[in-house]
């Protein structure tokens, strides 16, 4: 894990309407653009590079969207090609679940990353992170 | 009193042991503390413990405060009157009250009788003193304060002489063991515990028991004690003599009924009670516990109170008037001394055509026997190992059909491993057979929210009795919170998302016309989806509707996805078809070249006859099978996979059938078939078995006079199982009709993720044989034609390489990390 706070990135401090445009906020985060969502079929995730990161974004059957962190911490296991439903993802290598709004896991592993995330009007996806430099890399 | 007070009918309970104090609980829980003005007796001056782990406290495996079940502040909670430590004297039933030895009458509407037992002392000279009861050192073991005495006393004697084999005696003989007092126990029967064992099994306790340097002697009748002013031995009835300071007394229990005697109630062994606990002719008097006589039977095991409690509960409530007790079968799982014991029914056959099944390894103190009457388990016993016991006990309560070789029931013979035989357990099944806890309560208890061991004891009470289902409700409880996908949190759900068995489930889709998974999610699970249940619902309803299926790919597994293996890198594995594991010079340079091409870091012949191609990235899926150009092997879903064969007659010198050619054939027409489990076939083509058809899924063997042996259920991964035999058939035509019939009936009937080997032994291959062979049931024609639309069905997925079908299908889920990350092997290396 790195210095910066998962509990401010993930939480409260992100108000969906404060994001628009992809400005900087706070001097500590950047929104960066991933693709148009039809790339992400419903009910799936896909997995994006973002600045020397990898998040995984889930378009669940309701059409939200949710991003954590790609990779399972127990094992290294592609978390973009797991089982999801409104709650959970489950890493499709040993069966660890997690929270896709908190990246807490129901089974013991430490928690995921999770990422605010966005559609725009024209159908873009965009996902909020540390500048880079804060952050010193991946899980 | 007041007048609001006097208007509630008043219950008086006489005896606040398990079962009184158990009635009460039962009362309280059914209407609350307020429906009857409860006063409570008992002889004791403490609130209710647990009888049962007076030997822990003997032992000093548990502390006096840990086995009292209700303190006395929960008495008062509940508005409870309790006269603790007043023994009751008479019961006047003309005038409805008691009389206590303070001269006291208390005035009842209904009275509940729960005196329980009493020590049983054989005459023996010099075990009373005249003036003060027991001599100085003798004792009986039925109460707290019996223990308190003997464990002060044997704290600074050396020698101690247990009467009495049975469970009471033995545990005392081991408990008085932790104060290094050195322990004979004499009994008076020919074996150790004759009341639940037979003669072998006692011998094989004995010495296990004498192994913990207790001396045993049977046989022996005491005839005295002696000593004047202490105790200083036992004479037996044959002259021999123990020395001893110390005699414990522990030859039995008989039911308290002095006090019902006295006040002239019917009493025969015990007091005379119907089906609803009333005693015979008296309207508002009831007796429960061990001081009952129910249709000539007295109980000295909790489980029994329990049950009678309950119905007098219901009955005393009103909120079950129809609630009868109709007597107990009697199951008991005990250590006894640090040793498993468990026995239930006869202990011995009774008659000439009753089956007898023992097995005995006295060195290593290990006994178990089984009696079977008319395919009915009617008594068992277990010494040592008890793995056997949930089964049996099973079995014992409800008569379910046993294993066809009844070795199985002493034994696991490469059945499913413990785990399973855990998750299978039906949810009715008691486990915790002192608090009659089932599997159901402990799995509903989990799925409430309670998530701890503790927790779910708690609520329970599971575990809370004699303390031996512990393990068995660790691991339920595990399972039922576990976070695997294998996982389920209802045993007879086909999936933890959907509340519904397997049939219950199929004919709601079908009544629904429900072809998609969000449909049965929306449908049967109020529209919650669930991840763990996506898989499970892809396979049923790809079975059950083939061409009408409405794909969301978002409900397959990863492998189904993009159909190949995920590996532990996030690389994939790619096994072309190889039809009975024949392949062609052209097929194998075209392997080559693949290998080559893609630079595929590792190449593997396969267990099941193909050839594996590991360490293929997502994204080149799509270019690895269009370069093979050969068909899919199946070798990532829970599907039909392959059939390994033989060389068979057309060149081994031995070959007696065409195994290879009938191997290609069943591949050819059940290939990728989705099932609830991975099936792996084989054809051999003589009994010296190269292809391994006894351990498959289904194998067929070839035999002499040209007929084929078609074995199921057979197993070799983690749980090696030899198949059953289904049916030895003539014609290769009649395997692939048996194996088609055979294939669909597990289609349809077997829970998700249950193999054959778990399968075939839960419907019975005898059953098997009747539903698949003989078609007793006409299922044939709609199995088949069921079948035949599943094959029509079949695509080969590969062609997917030509266009996505979703977006991004093979976009890579982890292109930052160098892949493979496992190790490149080259060719022959180690």
């Amino acid at each position: 894990m790195t210095a910066v706070d998962d509990g401010r990135l993930a939480g409260g401090a992100l108000v969906g309407g404060a994001l628009a445009g992809g400005a900087l906020v706070g001097g500590r985060l950047v929104e960066r653009r991933l693709g148009p969502v039809g790339e992400i079929p419903p009910g799936e995730g896909r997995a994006y590079p973002v600045d020397g990161l990898m998040v995984a974004v889930f378009r669940l059957t309701t059409g939200a969207l949710r991003a954590v962190s790609a990779v399972c911490p127990h094992a290294g296991g592609p978390l973009a090609d797991g089982l999801i439903d409104a709650e959970v993802v489950i890493c499709p290598l040993h069966q660890h679940v997690f929270e896709l709004a908190t990246g807490c896991s129901r089974s013991g592993q430490p928690p995921l990353r999770t990422y605010p995330v966005r559609q725009d009007p024209d159908g873009i996806v965009w996902v909020s992170l540390a500048q880079a430099g804060d952050d010193a890399g991946g899980p | 009193m007041t007048q609001a007070q006097e208007r509630r009918p008043r219950l008086v309970v006489v005896g606040n042991g398990m079962a009184g104090a158990r009635t009460v609980e039962e009362i309280i829980d059914r209407v609350g503390p307020d429906r009857y003005d409860i006063t409570m007796f008992g002889t004791e001056p403490y609130g209710n413990y647990n009888r049962i782990l007076l030997s822990n406290v003997l032992s000093g495996a548990e502390e006096e405060d840990g086995i009292f079940l209700n303190s006395l502040p929960w008495y008062q909670e509940n508005g409870i009157t309790l006269r603790a430590g007043m023994t009751v004297t008479r019961i006047d039933g003309f005038a409805k009250a008691v009389h206590a030895a303070d001269g006291t009458a208390t005035p009842y509407d209904k009275l509940v009788i729960a005196t329980g037992s009493v020590p049983f002392v054989p005459p023996i000279d010099g075990a009373h003193h005249p003036r003060r009861g027991f001599h100085q050192g003798v004792f009986t073991f039925r109460t707290l304060d019996d223990t308190r005495a003997m464990i002060r006393y044997a704290r600074d004697h050396q020698r101690a002489v247990v009467i009495g084999g049975g469970l009471l005696g033995l545990e005392a003989a081991r408990g008085l063991q932790q104060y290094g007092v050195s322990v004979t126990l004499l009994h008076a029967a020919g074996h150790l515990m004759n009341a639940q064992l037979d003669a072998t099994g006692g011998d094989i306790l004995r010495r296990s028991v004498e192994r913990l340097g207790i001396d045993v002697v049977t046989k022996a009748r005491t005839e005295r004690i002696l000593g004047k002013d202490n105790v200083e031995g036992v004479r037996l009835a044959d002259g021999r003599t123990f020395a001893a300071d110390m005699v414990v007394i522990a030859a039995g229990i008989r039911p308290n009924t002095a006090l019902a005697q006295a006040s002239g109630l019917p009493v025969e062994r015990g007091i005379v009670v119907d089906d609803q606990l009333r005693v015979l002719d008296e309207p508002d008097v009831y007796a429960v516990g061990e001081c009952v006589q129910h249709r000539g039977q007295t109980y000295g095991l909790v489980a029994p109170l329990w049950e009678q409690a309950k119905v007098l509960a219901g009955h005393l409530t009103g909120t079950d008037p129809t609630a009868a007790y109709h007597g107990s079968r009697t199951a008991t799982k005990l250590k006894v001394a640090g040793v498993d014991v468990a026995s239930m029914g006869v202990t011995a056959p009774e008659r000439d055509d009753d089956e007898f099944v023992v097995f005995a390894e006295p060195r290593r103190g290990v006994y178990k026997s089984v009696v079977v009457r008319d395919d009915r388990l009617i008594g068992a016993t277990l010494i040592g190992d008890v793995s056997k016991v949930g089964f049996l006990m099973q079995a014992f309560d409800r008569g379910s059909p046993l294993p066809e070789e009844r070795v199985r029931l002493l034994f696991d013979l490469g059945g499913p491993p413990a785990e399973v035989s855990a998750a299978e357990l039906a949810d009715d099944a008691q486990v915790c057979n002192c608090n009659g806890v089932s599997k159901g309560a402990l799995v509903a208890t989990v799925t409430g929210g309670v998530r701890t061991l503790t927790g779910v004891m708690d609520a329970t009470r599971a575990g809370k009795g004699c303390g031996s289902c512990k393990t068995l409700v660790a691991q339920i409880v595990e399972w039922a919170a576990g976070g695997e996908v294998e996982a389920d949190p209802a045993a007879n759900w086909y999936v933890p998302g959907v509340p519904m068995d397997k049939p219950t489930l199929m004919a709601e889709i079908r009544a629904r016309g429900l072809r998609s998974v969000s449909a049965v999610f929306d449908a049967l699970a109020d529209g919650q989806e669930d991840a763990k249940s996506k898989m499970g619902l892809v396979s049923l309803l790809r079975m059950m509707w083939g061409d009408e299926y409405v794909d969301e790919r978002g409900a397959r597994f990863i492998n189904d996805r993009v159909h190949a293996n995920i590996q532990r890198d996030g690389t994939f594995s790619v096994v072309p078809q190889m039809k009975g594991g024949c392949t062609t010079p052209a097929q194998l340079r075209r392997i080559a070249d693949v290998a080559e091409k893609h630079q595929v870091p590792l190449v593997k012949l396969t267990g099941g006859q193909r050839i594996d191609l590991l360490g293929i990235r997502k994204e080149d899926l799509p270019k690895v099978w269009a370069d093979l150009d050969m068909p899919s092997g199946y070798a990532y879903g829970k599907s039909f996979r392959t059939v390994k064969t033989c060389v068979g007659s057309e060149f081994c010198r031995f070959g007696l059938g065409d195994s290879t050619a009938l191997g290609i054939a069943i591949e050819e027409r059940f290939q990728g078939l989705e099932a609830p489990g991975k099936l792996k076939l084989a054809v051999t083509g003589c009994p010296r078995n190269c292809a391994e058809a006894y351990v498959k899924d289904l194998g067929v063997v070839a035999i002499e006079g040209g007929r084929w042996e078609i074995y199921v259920g057979g197993a070799a991964g983690a749980h090696v199982r030899k198949g059953d035999l289904l049916a030895t058939v003539d014609t290769p035509a009649e395997v692939m009709a048996l194996t088609g019939r055979f294939l669909q009936y597990y289609r349809e009937n077997a829970n998700w993720l249950e193999r054959t080997y778990a399968f075939v032994p839960r419907v019975g291959i005898e059953r098997l044989r009747e539903l698949i062979v003989e078609d007793s049931d006409g299922l044939g024609p709609g199995l088949d034609e069921r079948l035949a639309a599943s094959v029509a069905a079949y695509r080969d997925p590969w062609r997917e390489r030509d266009a996505p079908v979703t977006p991004g299908q093979f976009r890579t889920a982890l292109p930052l990390l160098p892949l493979p990350a496992v190790p490149v092997r080259a060719g022959g290396q180690p």
